[in-house]
């Protein structure tokens, strides 16, 4: 819902001041390359792909950075997240926490306010969880949104606003610190 | 006698494992004519995938050379072999491999960036519009694949394989995940890009499906056990199939 994959059947869902309801499916498509990056637990890197043409394939739909910075940009992504080295390798080469890095530039790639990620760690060990989560602090650090779908409860604690869904519901709501 | 479109001799490829080398496959001979519509079989493992990542340059070979259209892709950065693919070779995968977070018509229009056709996105978008038609389902180009169904799913990942006319199409097991009626119809439409004159090149495990094609070869433990030339094969599209028209084809 909060991504505009899905439809609610009642109620509003208002993200960054836009009732995303009411955007038709092309608007929609747009809407959600500018203000959200998704993270998914599998990766959904592009095999044909090499790992920095996978970080630019926003850029290029969103035609919000000039051809010639796409490259500077998705390289500087990849650094971010330690992935520099492996820029021209392809996915099925590398580690599953390396292909979540490099699938974390790729939803950074247009600069979005807010990054959903479903289950980010959910296929890793937990020292590229670690490394995953540690990626997470930073971007919160320096001003983005994150909403992170996990069952981890480890990794919950470790956030400053934790929701729980049972059934449907919001059972609980806790902030820390 | 002009070069195949695909030669590949005396390719190798070895696997390292913590049990040692494994070899996937030990030595292929091979070639294969432009407007060929070869069908792959072989059980799992037996290195069928393999040989479709080595032929699209996904991976390379331990030894032996691939040459696809007078280009030695084996000899190639990753860097050319990515532009090389972009622009000569379309991927279809048993799972369909779709961006989640784009649109039908956004998935179709990935490769063109890539390979530098149609440089507005308006014109993008209308040639997305044009290859959905024609694997019928241009009403769903503004829908996310989670929306259609798998059958659909693969319709666009053909559309995509189009998009940026390549010379060859490689298909690993893409009726695998797909019920019997559906992997019909997407066999339907790789007979028509054949009839169009692509060169389709289609791992499977269907053998019925392997029937209807105009050359079988069958991989065993890495070797190439048999090379079976059916003519005319393509001629008898299975009855009630739609008649597509391939507009980028």
């Amino acid at each position: 819902m909060f991504t505009g994959i899905d439809h609610p059947t009642e109620g509003e869902v208002i993200v960054a001041n836009t009732a995303i309801r009411h955007l038709n499916e092309g608007k929609m498509a747009t809407w959600r390359g500018q203000t959200m990056g998704i993270v998914f637990q599998f990766f959904q890197l592009l095999p044909t792909l090499s790992v920095i043409e996978n970080v630019m394939i926003p850029m290029d739909l969103a035609r919000r950075y000039g051809l010639t910075e796409r490259y500077a940009r998705a390289m500087q992504l990849l650094g971010q997240v330690g992935m520099a080295d492996d820029a021209h390798k392809f996915p099925s080469t590398l580690s599953a926490g390396q292909a979540q890095r490099a699938a974390i530039a790729r939803a950074l790639a247009n600069d979005p306010p807010i990054l959903v990620a479903d289950e980010p760690t959910g296929n890793l060990d937990t020292k590229s969880a670690n490394t995953i989560f540690s990626l997470f602090e930073e971007l919160v650090a320096a001003g983005k949104t994150i909403l992170m779908v996990t069952h981890d409860d480890e990794l919950a604690r470790r956030v400053p606003r934790v929701v729980t869904i049972a059934d449907g519901l919001i059972v609980r709501e806790e902030r820390h610190r | 006698m002009s070069e195949p479109l695909i030669r590949l001799e005396g390719v190798k490829k070895a696997y390292h494992t913590a049990a040692g080398d494994f070899p996937a496959l030990r030595g292929i001979d091979l070639e294969i004519e432009s407007g060929e519509f070869v069908a792959l079989l072989g059980r799992s493992g037996a290195g069928k995938s393999t040989l479709i990542n080595l032929m699209t340059g996904i991976d390379r070979p331990t030894a032996g050379n691939v040459v696809i259209d007078g280009q030695a892709i084996h000899q190639m950065s990753e860097a050319q072999i990515t532009r090389w693919r972009g622009r000569q070779v379309g991927v279809i995968f048993q799972s369909f491999q779709l961006m989640p977070m784009l649109t039908c018509a956004q998935n179709v229009m990935l490769p063109m960036d890539f390979a530098n056709l149609y440089r507005t996105p308006k014109a993008q978008y209308a040639s997305a519009l044009e290859l959905l038609a024609a694997v019928e389902i241009r009403e769903h180009a503004d829908k996310l694949p989670s929306a259609v169904s798998g059958g659909q799913r693969q319709r666009v990942a053909i559309a995509r394989a189009m998009a940026n006319e390549p010379v060859l199409i490689a298909a690993d097991e893409p009726t695998g995940s797909l019920d019997s009626r559906t992997a019909d119809a997407v066999f339907a439409l790789f007979s028509q890009l054949v009839a169009a004159g692509k060169t389709v090149f289609m791992a499977t495990h269907d053998r019925e499906l392997a029937s209807r094609v105009t050359r079988v070869i069958r991989i065993e433990d890495g070797e190439l056990v048999d090379d079976e030339r059916q003519p005319s094969a393509t001629t008898h599209p299975p009855r009630g199939e739609p008649h597509v028209e391939m507009a980028h084809a």
